[in-house]
């Protein structure tokens, strides 16, 4: 009953949104070119915030714009229940780097493009012995991730990841390579020679520089807001074991601390924030 | 009357009585570790934040949004009192929880190790919720949780996860985490919980003009299923050879291995008698 209250609300809502301000030939032509989905002409591109996109049934296209980011998603043809690409590593990551291609991007701008295999397991348990019966282990889907590099210095928030069907085309991929300006870019190289003349991380209680990196940050793919950064990226590492996430800090050339890129340009608000139980024993 | 008009009406009455189907969320963020002599984290309560941001827009309603110290062990256990299901917010009244926060690894882990949840409460200090002996979720242990999210170091290694994991769904539907140990572990990332809230939400929203004045969820974000969305997401601002995790319940092999591929946090679905896992894994 959800369900068919949610696909109507949806036809609804395609039916009611305001058009981008696009011609309506144009994302769908996009979506051809970089990722070979075919759209019905018809279809009515819809906005929201800085998404547009297309929408039908299983297939969903859309980029942001205030970003070179493009998401594209096949439900049908990317389910883990669905079949698998049957090609090699090298024809995924060759599709990968045809996608990069079509968008402009240059190709040493990849730092490295490797093939993520995901794993599968499933198993019956025992709840008298708590043990597992049955357990088989399989391959699943593969992931193309492709990373990002300018002049030397790692684009650690870029990345293209993409997962392919069983008609080898493009099932899912979240193509997020922002245009950096080329003063972001230097900037980038003069913390990088800091970094390699001895550039000293400021101190973190209770844990121990690990990695000292000049790299370029920005906002997430999935964001309402993009900024760009060069910082200093240092990974700590806590002096006791019992605790293990690493922490992670951005620093200007000088040491002072800069905030990590935004997700929302203002957080919606968020409610019931404050405990208000207290404690009958050991919290 | 104009038929935008009439589509506007139907358009509000629909949303509307699909919200209240919609599942309730509460977010555990701790970023103050020091008061327990541990090392801060400072992107955990604002990457829980962000993880509440999607959620409201998606549309969900917030139970709670606790921060730092009112984050406690206590919150994820099943016995004792307070427990999870403290009606002010433990992990297993909403029908979505994540933590983000430290957690406990070993290594390497062997298979009788436990995975922690490691919290920094205001009242007793740093406490090790020791995952597989103390917690219990989901319809069949007296709460509502269907997924739980843990944002964390080591919280569902691969080699103990029968030993941990199998033996706390009840009536869980799916979880995600992340396998590793004391030295190959994940970062404290800013970006890394909220892309992956924002893959399962599909999220996005239009706001619609006068007289509604509304905002709406609106899908221009793929919509994945839950583990779907951490495949893509949970390697993100981790070390090499970490490993994100998501693991499935379900009555039958079938019905486990569809939850651990397809099921969406808006499905609806019942909650799955746990005679079954399904769980799948990508590594860094």
């Amino acid at each position: 009953m959800r369900k068919a209250i949610l696909v109507i609300a949806s036809l609804l809502l395609a039916a009611s949104c305001k058009t981008t301000s696009q011609p309506q030939a144009n994302d769908a032509r996009l979506a051809t070119e970089i990722f070979e989905m075919r759209f019905d002409p018809a279809t009515k591109p819809i906005a929201a915030a800085n998404l547009t996109g297309l929408r039908t049934g299983n297939d969903l296209f859309s980029h942001r714009n205030d970003s070179r980011t493009y998401f594209m998603y096949d439900a049908a043809r990317a389910s883990g229940t669905a079949e698998p690409f049957p090609g090699t590593d090298e024809e995924l990551l060759a599709l990968a780097a045809r996608v990069l291609e079509r968008v402009g991007i240059p190709k040493d701008e990849v730092a490295k493009a490797r093939v993520l295999q995901e794993q599968h397991g499933v198993g019956a348990f025992d709840k008298t012995t708590h043990t597992i019966t049955n357990r088989k282990e399989s391959n699943g889907k593969r992931y193309a991730l492709l990373t990002r590099e300018i002049d030397g210095v790692p684009v650690v928030s870029s990345r293209l990841l993409l997962t392919a069907g069983y008609d080898k085309r493009a099932s899912f991929a979240e193509l997020h390579w922002p245009v950096i300006s080329k003063d972001v870019v230097r900037e980038a190289k003069r913390l990088q020679g800091l970094v390699r003349y001895g550039w000293q991380a400021p101190e973190e209680q209770a844990a121990k520089p690990e990695t000292i990196e000049a790299v370029i940050i920005h906002s997430p793919a999935a964001a309402t807001v993009m900024d760009i950064r060069a910082v200093v990226r240092v990974i700590y590492r806590s002096a006791d074991d019992r605790v293990s996430m690493k922490v992670q800090r951005f620093f200007d050339g000088d040491g002072r601390p800069v905030a990590p890129p935004r997700t929302f340009a203002k957080l919606p608000e968020l409610g019931n924030e404050k405990r208000k139980s207290q404690p009958q024993g050991k919290p | 009357m104009k038929p935008a008009f009439i589509t506007n009406v139907l358009l509000v009455f629909i949303m509307v009585t699909a919200e209240a189907a919609t599942p309730t969320y509460s977010t555990g963020g701790v970023d103050a570790y020091m008061p327990c002599g541990f090392p801060n984290l400072p992107w955990r309560v604002s990457s829980a934040d962000a993880v509440a941001g999607w959620f409201n827009l998606a549309g969900f309603p917030a139970f709670s949004n606790w921060r730092n110290g009112d984050v406690w062990g206590n919150d994820f256990r099943n016995a004792g009192s307070p427990n999870d299901r403290d009606p002010g917010g433990g992990s297993d009244v909403p029908q979505i929880y994540l933590y983000a926060g430290h957690g406990t690894c070993q290594d390497p882990p062997g298979p009788t190790d436990p995975d922690f949840i490691t919290p920094c409460g205001n009242i007793g200090g740093l406490d090790f919720d020791d995952i597989g002996a103390n917690d219990k979720w989901g319809s069949q242990s007296g709460g509502s949780l269907q997924f739980l999210f843990l944002e964390a170091s080591c919280p569902m290694d691969l080699i103990s996860i029968g030993n941990n994991w199998f033996p706390v769904f009840r009536g869980l539907h799916v979880a995600t985490g992340h396998s590793g140990t004391s030295t190959h572990d994940t970062y404290d990332s800013a970006q890394r919980p909220a892309n992956f809230a924002v893959y399962t939400v599909g999220g996005g929203r239009i706001d619609l003009p006068f007289p509604f004045g509304v905002s709406l969820p609106l899908i221009l974000y793929p919509p994945l299923s839950v583990g779907d969305a951490w495949m893509a997401t949970g390697l993100q601002d981790v070390d090499e050879s970490v490993c994100a995790v998501a693991i499935a319940a379900g009555e039958t092999e079938a019905d486990a291995v569809d939850r651990r591929e397809n099921e969406r946090l808006t499905d609806g679905r019942s909650d799955p008698i746990p005679n079954w896992f399904g769980w799948r894994w990508v590594c860094n």
